[in-house]
């Protein structure tokens, strides 16, 4: 008896949750992601950062910020695009991307974190919606002379290197040329001999 | 009482243009990732400043290149007109060169996005200006490897040394 009462009011439940959904569903939901868009993290080069968001609500998000205080000043520079803008509204399905290119000014761990986005989740709407982007997570930024080291063409060296080997080859080279000319000029002029004799 | 309504008239007259630009003028500031060996993505961001010769502000825009919409978005457009577009492509796809982006109104952007339903070319659809994103290209490393100049080199150095020596022992 108390298993059915207890079933039929969990029901209920259930259906004023589904009718809660539904009164929810004419709203403007945004998704934000943020993304990384490197091979490898060097000091004093490019990051790209995408931000890309999706409204998967039914309504058009109005008055969108973006904002992403996660760079500190102090260990990053702006070098392509803004980390504050907004845009004016979201159509319902439709995606917006933003990409800022950022360079950090310090190697070691980092931890990318979320972004922040204020948006109304629809035309009338008062309150603003509060949304974070995903989170990259933890990141190792490498020393700039590491990714040298490795991936520079090392052309100074080589250019070295070059410049060290000449005269092992070249000095040998230059005495056996200088026999050469030598004994072919002494064979030149035994042949003009024994032709004139 | 005339006289009211007309200078009431005159008065919101530049509040009915506001919301178009006359005489775009565009201050662009671009900037592209050069180095392919550590981005996976090249990306395209281009920051500008939009003057109107009616001072309208606030314009919501859209950009458009080779038939895709770009979203644009506002950087401080309230004071200085200040907007970003951006976008991003994978380094094999990214041509070098100049890549011309066509900004709309409001009402250009309708006019675009029925073009583009319609199977139209983009291009029939007057942008209100356009701005110029110039690529130089990634670098993707060297062109030819030290290791295999080196290599080369001195497989000729002793291919030399070896016909010389053949021809005297002959």
């Amino acid at each position: 008896m108390w298993s059915k009462k207890l079933f039929i009011i969990a029901l209920l439940g259930l259906l004023t949750c589904c009718s809660c959904g539904e009164e929810e569903v004419s709203a403007a939901r945004l998704l934000i992601s943020k993304h990384i868009l490197n091979k490898y993290l060097v000091q004093d080069m490019d990051i790209v950062v995408k931000y890309t968001l999706y409204n998967v609500g039914n309504v058009a998000a109005q008055d969108v910020v973006l904002i992403d205080d996660s760079f500190p000043t102090d260990s990053f520079i702006t070098a392509g695009g803004q980390l504050g803008v907004r845009i004016d509204r979201i159509p319902p399905g439709g995606n917006v991307s933003h990409t800022v290119v950022v360079r950090p000014t310090k190697y070691g761990h980092f931890n990318f974190s979320s972004a922040n986005c204020q948006y109304k989740s629809s035309e009338t709407a008062e309150e603003i919606q509060n949304a974070i982007s995903s989170e990259p997570g933890e990141g190792r930024i490498i020393n700039f002379r590491d990714y040298d080291k490795k991936f520079s063409p090392h052309v100074l060296d080589w250019a070295a290197f070059a410049i060290m080997t000449m005269p092992s080859i070249i000095i040998p080279f230059i005495l056996f040329w200088s026999s050469k000319t030598k004994y072919e000029t002494i064979a030149k002029q035994k042949k003009e001999k024994s032709l004139k004799d | 009482m005339w006289s009211f309504v007309v200078s009431l008239t005159i008065l919101q007259l530049p509040l009915l243009f506001a919301a178009q630009c006359t005489n775009p003028e565009i201050t662009s500031l671009s900037y592209t990732t050069q180095d392919g060996m550590v981005v996976s993505e090249v990306a395209f961001i281009s920051e500008f400043t939009l003057e109107c010769a009616n001072k309208a502000s606030g314009l919501t825009l859209y950009g458009e290149i080779d038939g895709k919409i770009l979203p644009v978005m506002k950087v401080d457009d309230r004071v200085h007109n200040k907007y970003q577009v951006s976008w991003t492509e994978e380094i094999k796809k990214a041509h070098s060169g100049d890549y011309v982006i066509g900004l709309y109104d409001e009402e250009g952007f309708s006019n675009l996005k029925k073009a583009i339903r319609g199977g139209e070319d983009p291009k029939s659809v007057a942008p209100l200006t356009t701005i110029t994103v110039n690529y130089s290209g990634a670098y993707l490393g060297p062109w030819i490897n030290c290791e295999f100049l080196a290599a080369v080199s001195l497989i000729g150095a002793w291919y030399v040394a070896f016909v010389h020596k053949s021809k005297l022992l002959s």
